[in-house]
C-alpha cells in the first residue's frame, strides 16, 4: 500500500475512533509507532493550500492523536476495482457455501452484496462459477460435525489410484484451492489428515463418537522442495502449494512447492515429460527420481 | 512519552506529499483548477520543472489516483480555449458514501474478506477493509474457514476491464509447447475451482473465448486507447464457459493394470465386469486426449498404455523425457 493511500484511510478512521493513541493506530494498521508519528506530521503538513484552515489539523498530544479539521476528508476513498471485486467475490463464494458458516444468513449475505453494489459507480465483471460437490457426503459430514460422531466412507486415494475404506473423526469443514476439504482424525491411518470432499462417496454416520486426540490438528508434515519449471509448463504450478517463486527467465522458473508425498512429485514429473526438475533437497529428489526411473521401465520394456 | 515521539524524522516522500495534496486540492473547489494553476499551488509539481514535464507528472498520478479507485473529473469550462480543462474531485463521486451493515451484514463481510487472507491478493482485502472500518464499521478476523485463491493479472485485467482497454498476452493452449501471442478485449473474469478465467472478443479469431490465467505466460499487457470496445448487455458468461469444458471425440486406449492400482481407469472400460477385477488388460474409452496423456504417464508403472500405437508414442515420450 502507498503512503498516501495509507493516510488517506488514516484521516476518516480517527474522525471515528477520537481519542486514539498512537500505540492503538499502529496496531490497528498493522504499523510501527514510528510509523503513525511520520504520518501524523506529514497529514498536519498536507492540504489544498499553506494557511491555516487550508491544511489538515491533526497533532499529538503524549500519545493521543487529536484530530481537529480532516478539511472533509471525513470518508474514505471510494473502492478501487480489485477491492470491489474481493469483497463481492468473498460474498458470492459465502453464498454458495453456507454450510462452512451456518451461523450467517443467507439473506444478509445477498443484502450486504446489494448494498455495496449500489455504492460503487462501476461493479467490477466478476464471477464465482459453482462447483457441483456432493451433497449426500457433505450433509452427513455436516451433521456428524454438529452431533460429534464418527463417519465412515470410500476414499480415492489419488497416489494408488484405489478407493479405501476410512473410519474417521472429523473435526472441521474447510474450503481453500477451490475444493471443500475435511479435517479429521482418521483412525484407519491413525494421525490427523485431509480429506477432498468430491473423493469421498458411500458417507455413513457412525454410532461411536468422536476421538479427541492430546495433539491439535496440524496436518501432515509437508517438506519444502525446490523445482525448476519450463516456460510452456509454467500452468502446472497451478496445482501445486507454491511457496515462493522466482522470476520468470527465458528458460522458466524456479519455485519452492510443499511436497507431502515423493510419489505425488513423481507423478507431476511424468505428466511434465520429465521436464520439471527436483533442483532440492537431495534426499527427497533421490527418492522422486528413484520412483521415475520404477515408472519409466515398463515402457523401456515394451516391444 | 511526548519526548520519545519528539525524537522522530519527519517522513520524506515526496511523491506521497504530492498527491495528497493534490488530492486535497482538488477536492476543495467545486469549480475545480486548471494545470497551471495546480502546478504553481502544489509544491511537488516544481517551480522548476517545465509545464510539459510537469503535465507528465500530473498525468501519471491521475492514473495512480485512478487505479486507487478516485477518478479526477475533468471539463472543459470555456469551450472555445483549450487552456481552460479544469480538474476536480467530487466528493459525492470520490468518497465512499455511507453505508448501514447490519450485524449480520458485518459478519458476513468479515468473512468474505478474510477469505483473501492467504493469498497474493491479501493486501488488497486489507485495503477494502480499512475504507469499511473508516466508516465506523467493526470486523473479526478469524482464522478462514473459506479460502479463496489468489492470481497476479486481476489487478490489470479489472483495469482493462474498467476502462475497456485491449490486452494483450502470451497463451499456451493445452497439447501445444510453444505460447501464442493473442489479442483480447476482455469483457470479465470468472473463478471456478480456485482457477481464474478471462473472457472476451478475441480479436484475431473474431470470437468469444474463454482463457485459464494459469496457461498465460509472462504479464498482461494493455494496449490502444481507453473505451476501444462495448462489453455486451446481456452476457451468459454460462454459454461461453460450458464450451471451454465439452468432452471431444472418445478414442479406445488399452491399458495394462497393474495390482492394487488403477480404479479410476477400469472405470472408464469397455468390460463392465473390469471394477471387480484386479490387474489385467483394458480396452478404456477416453476423451480430450491432451488432457488425458499426461495423466496416463503420471500413472505409470500401475497403469500402461499398450495400444494404439501413436498413443503409446506419445505417452512413452513423457514418461523417457522424450518431449520438446
Amino acid at each position: 500500500m502507498s503512503v498516501y493511500e495509507d493516510l488517506l484511510n488514516l484521516i476518516p478512521w480517527l474522525r471515528t475512533h477520537p481519542g486514539s493513541t498512537i500505540p492503538e493506530v499502529a496496531e490497528h494498521f498493522g504499523w510501527s509507532d514510528e510509523q503513525v508519528v511520520q504520518y501524523v506530521l506529514m497529514a498536519g503538513v498536507s492540504g489544498p493550500g499553506e494557511l491555516h484552515g487550508e491544511l489538515i489539523d491533526v497533532h499529538l498530544d503524549g500519545d493521543k492523536i487529536n484530530l481537529v479539521d480532516g478539511l472533509g476528508l471525513d470518508r474514505p476513498f471510494q473502492f478501487d476495482q480489485v477491492e470491489a471485486a474481493l469483497i463481492l467475490l468473498g460474498l458470492e463464494l459465502l453464498a454458495q457455501n453456507p454450510q462452512f458458516h451456518p451461523d450467517v444468513d443467507r439473506s444478509s449475505v445477498n443484502s450486504a452484496a446489494t448494498k455495496i453494489r449500489e455504492v460503487l459507480p462501476r461493479v467490477p465483471k466478476v464471477q464465482v462459477i459453482p462447483i457441483a460437490e456432493s451433497s449426500e457426503g457433505l450433509l452427513i459430514t455436516q451433521k456428524a460435525l454438529q452431533v460429534n460422531s464418527r463417519i465412515s466412507f470410500t476414499y480415492w486415494n489419488e497416489a494408488s489410484d484405489l478407493a479405501e475404506v476410512r473410519e474417521v473423526s472429523p473435526r472441521e469443514l474447510v474450503y481453500s484451492g477451490g475444493l471443500t476439504r475435511l479435517n479429521a482424525w482418521c483412525h484407519t491411518r491413525n494421525g490427523w489428515r485431509t480429506f477432498i470432499l468430491k473423493r469421498m462417496s458411500d458417507v455413513s454416520l457412525l454410532d461411536e463418537a468422536i476421538y479427541e486426540p492430546d495433539t491439535s490438528f496440524s496436518g501432515m508434515e509437508f517438506t519444502t522442495v525446490e523445482i525448476s519449471v519450463p516456460t510452456h509448463l509454467l500452468y502446472q504450478l497451478e496445482g501445486m502449494h507454491v511457496v515462493s517463486r522466482g522470476a520468470l527467465k527465458a528458460d522458466g522458473v524456479k519455485a519452492k512447492i510443499s511436497v507431502l508425498e515423493p510419489s505425488w512429485l513423481a507423478r507431476q514429473i511424468l505428466s511434465s515429460g520429465c521436464q520439471i526438475k527436483v533442483l532440492g533437497p537431495i534426499r527427497f529428489g533421490n527418492k522422486v527420481n528413484d520412483l521415475v526411473a520404477a515408472a519409466q521401465k515398463p515402457y523401456l520394456d515394451l516391444k | 512519552m511526548q519526548e520519545a515521539y519528539e525524537d522522530v524524522n519527519p517522513l520524506r516522500d515526496d511523491k506521497a506529499e504530492r498527491i495528497i495534496n493534490l488530492v486535497m486540492l482538488l477536492r476543495s473547489s467545486k469549480r475545480g483548477f486548471t494545470k497551471s494553476e495546480i502546478f504553481n499551488k502544489i509544491l511537488g509539481y516544481g517551480a522548476d520543472l517545465n509545464f510539459d514535464t510537469a503535465s507528465t507528472m500530473f498525468e501519471r498520478d491521475k492514473v495512480e489516483l485512478q487505479k486507487a479507485g478516485i477518478h479526477v473529473d475533468v471539463y472543459q469550462a470555456d469551450a472555445y480555449s483549450e487552456d481552460e480543462f479544469r480538474y476536480r474531485l467530487n466528493d459525492e463521486d470520490a468518497l465512499l458514501p455511507e453505508i448501514d451493515f447490519t450485524e449480520a451484514e458485518t459478519a458476513a463481510l468479515s468473512i468474505a474478506l478474510g477469505a483473501w487472507k492467504s493469498t497474493i491478493q491479501k493486501s488488497d482485502a486489507v485495503q477494502a477493509q480499512l475504507k469499511l472500518e473508516g466508516l465506523g464499521h467493526t470486523f473479526t478476523n478469524n482464522l478462514p474457514v473459506l479460502e479463496m485463491s489468489g492470481n497476479q493479472q486481476l489487478s490489470i485485467l479489472l483495469h482493462a476491464i474498467s476502462i475497456k482497454k485491449r490486452i494483450t498476452f502470451d497463451y499456451l493452449k493445452p497439447g501445444d509447447t510453444e505460447p501464442g501471442q493473442r489479442q483480447l478485449e476482455p469483457w470479465g473474469v470468472l473463478v471456478r475451482a480456485g482457477s481464474w478465467f478471462v473472457y472476451g472478443l478475441d480479436k484475431d479469431r473474431n470470437a468469444d473465448r474463454v482463457f485459464n490465467l494459469n496457461r498465460l505466460i509472462g504479464d498482461v499487457k494493455m494496449s490502444g486507447t481507453a473505451n476501444a470496445y462495448e462489453i455486451p448487455a446481456d452476457l451468459d458468461y454460462k454459454n461461453l464457459f460450458q464450451p471451454h469444458f465439452s468432452k471431444s471425440q472418445k478414442t479406445v486406449v488399452r491399458l495394462r493394470i497393474g495390482e492394487n492400482n488403477g480404479a479410476s481407469w477400469r472405470g472408464l472400460s469397455t468390460d463392465p465386469t473390469a471394477l471387480e477385477m484386479n490387474a489385467g488388460e483394458f480396452d478404456c474409452l477416453l476423451s480430450n486426449l491432451s488432457l488425458e496423456i499426461p495423466k496416463l504417464a503420471a500413472a505409470a508403472p500401475g497403469v500402461v498404455v499398450l495400444s494404439p500405437a501413436d498413443i503409446v508414442e506419445r505417452v512413452k515420450n513423457l514418461v523417457l523425457g522424450k518431449v520438446g
